[in-house]
C-alpha cells in the first residue's frame, strides 16, 4: 500500500511542477504528451509493485536480433 | 514556477540532509568492527577450520606495562565451507569480522596437499578481501598454532608476519612475497605452476602461546620463514630448501637484493652483496625440441673479505673473484632446476611461459603434455654475468697486513 | 522551447565523455576474455573501424546540415515510414541505452562497494541526478562537463601514472597469439560499446552547435580523446594484471585502482578513482536521455521536449532496475544481442539512408516531391 501512495504523491508532484506552466503558455500537444507518458510511467510503476517479477523488456530485443547476432556469429564476427 | 521552484528546491535540500543524516545503509563504525588482521585455514575432521586474528585497537595504542591483555585475539570456527566458518565466528565474537585490512593468509600443510583452489575462489570473490595480502603455507605446524604465537617488537603477529615476509624477500631472497592475483594466475597457468613461502614454529608451541614468549629478550618461540611450497596446480607436492629456494628465485628474476659467497685460493670466503638482479628466459627450438635459454645478469658489491692475500685494487682479481661466483651462481641454478625435474616433475620456473612467449604456435601443439613429457627433460642453458662495481668503503682489506 | 547553442570545444568535451562512459567499466573485462594479452591491438583496430563509422555517420548528418537524424530520416523514408521507424529506434534505444548503463553504476556501486544496498537506491538517486541535468538542458550538461572534465583528465592521468611501476610487459607477449579472429572480435564488441551508439551524438547535436560546419571535427577530436583513454585503461589492465585477472574481474578497471600502492603510502584510493566512472557515466545517461526525449518530442510534433524529461525519467528509473535479471544476463546480452544492434542502428541505417540520399539526388524530380511531403 505504501508503494501505492508513494507513486500517487511521485505523479502529483511531477503533474504540480509541469502542469500549470504549460497550461498559461497554452502549450495542449505538452499537455498530451506529457499525460501519455505520465500514464505509462504510473503503469510501469503500479505492475512492478504488483508482480513480483517482471521479464526484461530486453527479450524484445533479444528476439529480433537473434537471427543477424547467429549470421554474425556463424561468419566469425562476434563470439 | 518560481514559487514552486523555490518549495521544491526546499523539499529536495530536506531530503538530502535526511539522506547525509542517516547515511549509508551498511555502514560500519570503526568501534562495532573486528579488524582481522590475519586468517589461516586448517583441514581438520573434513572441515575447514578457520582461524582469525584480530587486533585489538586499545592494546595497540596504549602503553605497554599499562596493559595485561593480549594486543589481538583468535576466534576459531568450523565449518563444511569456509564462509559459513566465517559467519559462524559471529557466535563468539562480539563485532562483525572485516576481513579488508588482512595482511596474512595462512593454509596448513595438510590442506595445501588436499588442494586450495576452493579456498581462493572466496577470496577472489568477496568484496572485502583486498587484493594486497600474503599468502603462506605453515610448516610442521597447523595454521590455528602458528596465529596463537605472540611477537617482540610488532606486537600484532600478523604484522610482523607481514613485514618480516617483505624485508626477507627484499634482503635475502629465501622467502617470497605471494600476492593472491600471483597464485590464482599460477594455478590456472599451464607454463608455470605456483610456489608459496613456508612458514614455521620454532621452539616450544607452548610457551610461545604464553605472555612469557615475549617478557624476557630471549623469545623462546619464533615465526619462522623457511624455504618454498611447491604445487602442482593446486596442490602442495614438495618443499624447496633454503638454498634451492634462492635459486628458484633468482632464476624468476625478481630478486632484489641477496648475499653470496666464494672461495678465496688460501682459505676463507669473500662475501658477494648481490645489489641487483635480471633473468631473461628464452625458449628455442632445437630439432623441433624446445630448449631453454637462461640468462642472469647480476650487479654487486664486495660486502666483506674473510682471507689474505687478496689484491682487490688489481682488475683481475676482481675478474677472478667474478668468474667463481659466475660458476657458483650457474651450479646452484643447475642444481635446483636438476632438483625440481627429477624431484617434483612440475615446472615452477615459468618455463612454459617462457617458451609461450617466444614461440606461441609450438606451444599450442605442446601445452597438454608440457608438464609430463617436455619438462622433465628440457634442455637448459644457464649463463651468468657477475659484474663486480664497488668494493665496499675500503680498498684492500687489513687481512692483508695481518702477520700471523 | 528555448534556443541552445553550444561551442565546439564542449562538443568535443561531452563527446569524449560519452564515449568513455561505460566503456571504461564493461570493455577491458569482455576484451581480455576474446583476444587475451592482445586486447589492447584490438582496441586500436576497434578505433580504425570507429572513425570509418564515424566518417558515414558524419558523412550523412552533412548532408543535410542543422537536421538532425530523426528530421533526415522522415525526409528520406517519408513522413510516416520514417516516424515509425524512428519510433522503433527511440523505444530500442530507451531500452538498450540509458537504462541499461544507469542499472551498471548501481551494479558497479552493489557489487564493489556497497554491497548491502539496495540496488533501487542508487539507481533512483543517480536518476533523479540525471533528470535534473536534462530538464536544465544541453547548455548546462555541456557547460557541467567543461567543468568535470580536468577533474576526470586529473584522476585518469594520475592513475595511469601511478600504475606505471606495477607494469609487467611479459603480460603482453607473445603478441598476436590468439590470431585475427579473436581481435576483430574484440574490436566489434569494442566499436559497439564505444562508436557505434555515437549515432546518438546525429540527434543532439544538429541545430545546437554555434559553428555547425565544423561539428563533425569536434566530434573527432573527442573520439579521439576518448579512444585513446579507452585505449590505455585496456592496455593498463592487460599489462598490470594481466589478461586472466582482466578477464576473470566484472571491473578490471577498478581492480587497477585497487592495485595502486606506492610505498605502503599512497594506497586504497579506489574510492576516490570511482569518482572517474560516475562522472563520464553521468554524461553518457544524460546525453543518451536527452537525445530520447528530444526525438520522442519530434515524433509528435512538440515544440518543447522539457515537460516530457520528467516522466520518461521516471520510466526509465524504473526501467533500469529490472532490465537484467541478474550479472550472468548482462554480459550474455552485451556479448550476443547489443553489437548486432548497434551495428544495425548505428552503422547500417545511417548507410541505408546515405545510399538513399545519393539514388534520390539522382532522380531530382522524386527527392523535391518528398521534401515537399516531409
Amino acid at each position: 500500500m505504501l508503494s501505492y501512495t508513494f507513486i500517487a504523491i511521485v505523479a502529483a508532484v511531477l503533474t504540480w511542477l509541469e502542469l500549470p506552466r504549460m497550461r498559461r503558455e497554452k502549450e495542449y500537444r505538452e499537455i498530451w504528451g506529457f499525460a501519455a507518458f505520465m500514464l505509462l510511467a504510473i503503469g510501469i510503476s503500479v505492475a512492478q509493485t504488483m508482480l513480483k517479477e517482471i521479464p526484461t523488456p530486453l527479450v524484445f530485443i533479444t528476439a529480433i536480433f537473434k537471427p543477424f547476432s547467429d549470421l554474425l556469429s556463424a561468419v566469425g564476427l562476434i563470439q | 514556477m518560481n514559487r514552486r521552484k523555490k518549495i521544491l528546491a526546499m523539499i529536495l535540500l530536506q531530503t538530502v540532509i535526511a539522506l547525509l543524516l542517516s547515511s549509508c545503509w551498511n555502514r560500519r563504525e570503526l568501534n562495532e568492527l573486528a579488524i582481522a588482521v590475519g586468517a589461516g585455514v586448517d583441514w581438520v575432521d573434513n572441515q575447514y577450520r578457520l582461524s582469525v586474528q584480530v587486533a585489538i585497537p586499545g592494546q595497540v595504542t596504549s602503553k605497554r606495562g599499562a596493559s595485561t591483555q593480549a594486543p589481538a585475539t583468535l576466534y576459531t570456527a568450523e565449518g563444511d565451507t569456509i564462509f559459513e566458518a566465517a559467519r559462524r565466528m559471529t557466535q563468539i565474537s562480539p563485532r562483525k569480522i572485516y576481513f579488508s585490512h588482512l595482511r596474512i593468509f595462512l593454509m596448513d600443510e595438510a590442506m595445501a596437499r588436499e588442494g586450495v583452489a576452493k579456498v581462493l575462489d572466496l577470496l577472489a570473490r568477496d568484496h572485502e578481501f583486498r587484493p594486497d595480502f600474503y599468502l603462506a603455507i605453515t610448516k610442521g605446524t597447523t595454521a590455528e598454532e602458528a596465529l596463537k604465537i605472540m611477537t617482540p617488537m610488532e606486537t600484532i603477529p600478523a604484522n610482523k608476519l607481514f613485514n618480516s615476509l617483505q624485508i626477507s624477500d627484499k634482503s635475502w631472497s629465501s622467502s617470497m612475497v605471494v600476492t593472491l592475483d600471483e597464485l590464482i594466475n599460477g594455478i590456472t597457468s599451464t607454463g608455470k605452476h605456483p610456489v608459496l613461502t613456508g612458514l614455521m614454529v620454532t621452539g616450544d608451541k607452548k610457551i610461545g602461546e604464553d605472555k612469557k614468549n615475549v617478557e624476557d629478550i630471549y623469545t623462546p618461540s619464533q615465526l619462522q620463514y623457511s624455504g618454498l611450497a611447491v604445487f602442482k596446480f593446486d596442490k602442495l607436492i614438495g618443499w624447496l630448501n633454503e638454498k634451492d629456494s634462492r635459486g628458484y628465485r633468482l632464476i624468476r628474476g625478481d630478486v632484489k637484493s641477496s648475499v653470496g659467497y666464494v672461495s678465496c685460493r688460501n682459505k676463507g670466503k669473500v662475501v658477494l652483496e648481490t645489489l641487483r638482479t635480471d633473468t631473461k628466459l628464452k625458449g628455442r627450438l632445437v630439432d623441433s625440441r624446445p630448449e631453454l635459454d637462461i640468462k642472469v645478469s647480476l650487479e654487486g658489491n664486495i660486502g666483506s673479505v674473510e682471507c689474505s692475500g687478496l689484491d682487490l685494487t688489481e682488475p683481475s682479481t676482481i675478474r677472478q673473484l667474478e668468474v667463481d661466483m659466475e660458476e657458483k651462481v650457474t651450479k646452484i641454478l643447475e642444481d635446483v632446476i636438476d632438483k625440481v625435474q627429477t624431484e617434483h616433475k612440475v615446472d615452477i620456473f615459468g618455463f612454459g611461459e617462457a617458451f609461450h612467449r617466444s614461440h606461441p604456435k609450438t606451444w599450442k601443439r605442446i601445452e597438454q603434455e608440457w608438464d609430463d613429457r617436455y619438462f622433465t627433460s628440457l634442455v637448459t642453458h644457464v649463463s651468468v654475468d657477475y659484474k663486480i662495481r664497488g668494493t665496499g668503503t675500503t680498498n684492500d682489506s687489513f687481512l692483508n697486513d695481518l702477520k700471523e | 522551447m528555448p534556443e541552445v547553442k553550444i561551442s565546439l570545444r564542449q562538443v568535443s568535451i561531452l563527446t569524449a565523455m560519452y564515449l568513455i562512459g561505460s566503456a571504461i567499466l564493461i570493455l577491458p573485462s569482455g576484451m581480455a576474455s576474446m583476444a587475451k594479452q592482445d586486447a589492447w591491438i584490438a582496441s586500436l583496430v576497434g578505433m580504425g573501424f570507429g572513425f570509418i563509422i564515424l566518417t558515414v555517420q558524419w558523412q550523412l548528418s552533412r548532408k543535410y546540415p542543422e537536421t538532425n537524424l530523426l528530421c533526415l530520416s522522415e525526409k528520406l523514408l517519408g513522413k510516416w515510414v520514417g516516424k515509425i521507424v524512428n519510433l522503433l529506434f527511440l523505444v530500442t534505444l530507451f531500452l538498450g541505452g540509458p537504462a541499461p548503463v544507469l542499472h551498471d553504476i548501481g551494479l558497479f556501486m552493489t557489487v564493489q562497494m556497497l554491497p548491502e544496498t539496495p540496488i533501487q537506491a542508487i539507481i533512483y538517486l543517480f536518476g533523479l541526478l540525471v533528470i535534473l541535468g536534462v530538464r536544465l538542458g544541453l547548455e548546462v550538461l555541456a557547460r557541467s562537463a567543461e567543468l568535470l572534465f580536468p577533474w576526470f583528465l586529473l584522476l585518469f592521468l594520475s592513475m595511469s601514472i601511478l600504475l606505471l611501476s606495477t607494469i609487467k610487459w611479459e603480460n603482453a607477449q607473445p603478441i598476436l597469439e590468439t590470431g585475427v579472429s579473436p581481435i576483430i572480435q574484440a574490436a566489434i564488441s569494442f566499436v559497439s560499446i564505444a562508436f557505434l551508439p555515437n549515432i546518438v551524438l546525429l540527434i543532439v547535436y544538429p541545430g545546437s552547435v554555434n559553428r555547425s560546419e565544423d561539428t563533425h571535427k569536434a566530434v573527432y577530436i573527442g573520439c579521439l580523446i576518448g579512444g585513446l583513454v579507452l585505449f590505455m585503461i585496456i592496455a593498463l589492465s592487460i599489462l598490470v594484471l594481466g589478461p586472466e585477472v582482466t578477464a576473470r574481474n566484472q571491473y578490471p578497471s577498478y581492480i587497477l585502482a585497487k592495485n595502486i600502492n606506492i610505498g605502503n603510502f599512497l594506497q586504497r584510493i579506489e574510492a576516490v578513482m570511482a569518482v572517474m566512472w560516475f562522472i563520464t557515466l553521468f554524461f553518457r545517461i544524460s546525453l543518451y536521455t536527452y537525445a530520447i526525449t528530444i526525438g520522442f518530442s519530434q515524433i509528435f510534433n512538440i515544440k518543447n521536449y522539457q515537460p516530457l524529461v520528467l516522466p520518461i525519467g521516471w520510466i526509465m528509473a524504473m526501467v533500469s532496475v529490472f532490465i537484467y535479471p541478474n550479472v550472468p544476463y548482462e554480459a550474455h546480452f552485451n556479448k550476443k544481442i547489443w553489437g548486432p544492434y548497434t551495428i544495425t542502428v548505428g552503422f547500417l541505417f545511417p548507410l541505408f539512408l546515405l545510399c538513399l540520399h545519393y539514388l534520390r539526388k539522382k532522380r531530382p524530380q522524386k527527392s523535391k516531391k518528398s521534401s515537399n511531403s516531409a
